[in-house]
């Protein structure tokens, strides 16, 4: 797990107020939507506000990429990688 | 007739009748106990909301048959209506979460969704007079649908920038459950003393129903 992926999982943690989760219960691979962790589209939006006032980068709303972005912690830190090197 | 309340310290009828004799007072670092609610849907509870699921869960089982809503809350989420405002003054992003939750519906909503009760559902706001107003709408549609309207009120202290404006004394959070029955006798009578006290204060309600041993 890179310190990227750790820092996104604090961040869904606080952010969505999973409070009884910890880093290590949320799988970098997996879905964060509906059938993996289970969150819903209140979250993805609070979720998007939260990576963008962290990361400083904008993610575009009902884009089929943001979709893909936003598909599992792995791929968000990959999308903030290359938006914010 | 089926009521129960939850204020902190207080919060079965037994408690509340204790209460009205002065043999129990409110204890404020009590909170809600909602551990039957899954945390998923937990998370999103506000500490209105959750006196709300804490009220229900005393006085309404699982097998209970959906019917009407009716919410009346005087000041609704105004803690999260402060705290948008002060992320709007510092020109900060808001949070969608707390923009949902903070309408004067959303708490009759999230009882729908999380009871899954599809029946109609109705939230009113109307300043001093709102425990009255929701009696008189609860009571109103018993009376037109000839079935029970499940009712709620609810409220908590105005938060810090809003005290100077309050009116009367700071009450305890609280929370009234009340399943209204217009063609239940006990229910017309406090109907109608209900229409000549308009201004009714959510403690004095709850005097109220004590009073009339109902």
């Amino acid at each position: 797990m890179t310190d990227l992926e750790t820092k996104i999982k604090q961040l869904i943690i606080e952010s969505l107020d999973l409070e009884d989760m910890n880093v290590d219960d949320i799988d970098s691979q997996e879905a964060l939507f509906v059938d993996g962790l289970g969150l819903d589209s209140i979250d993805a939006l609070e979720l998007g506000l939260a990576i963008k006032n962290e990361f400083n980068v904008t993610l575009e709303a009902n884009s089929e990429d943001t979709k893909k972005h936003f598909y599992s912690v792995a791929s968000l830190a990959e999308f903030v990688r290359a938006n914010n090197p | 007739m089926k009521w129960n309340a939850w204020a902190p310290g207080v919060n079965t009828r037994k408690d509340w009748h204790e209460w009205a004799k002065n043999e129990k007072d409110f204890d404020l670092a009590q909170i809600p106990d909602v551990s039957f609610i899954k945390p998923m849907v937990r998370r999103r509870l506000s500490s209105l909301a959750k006196m709300v699921f804490a009220t229900a869960n005393q006085f309404i089982d699982e097998q209970q048959q959906p019917m009407p809503l009716v919410f009346a809350s005087r000041y609704g989420e105004m803690d999260k209506t402060v705290q948008l405002l002060t992320q709007l003054c510092n020109q900060e992003g808001l949070s969608p979460t707390n923009f949902g939750l903070s309408v004067h519906n959303s708490l009759v909503g999230m009882f729908g969704l999380v009871k899954k009760w599809t029946d109609s559902s109705t939230a009113i706001g109307a300043g001093n007079k709102s425990v009255s107003a929701g009696l008189i709408e609860a009571y109103s549609q018993s009376k037109a649908i000839q079935a029970p309207v499940l009712y709620f009120y609810y409220d908590e202290a105005l938060p810090k920038v809003y005290q100077q404006y309050r009116d009367g004394l700071n009450t305890p959070p609280i929370c009234i459950g009340l399943i209204v029955d217009a063609s239940d006798q006990a229910m017309t009578v406090l109907y109608h003393s209900i229409k000549k006290q308009v201004a009714i204060s959510p403690i004095e309600f709850i005097q109220l129903l004590i009073s009339r041993n109902v």
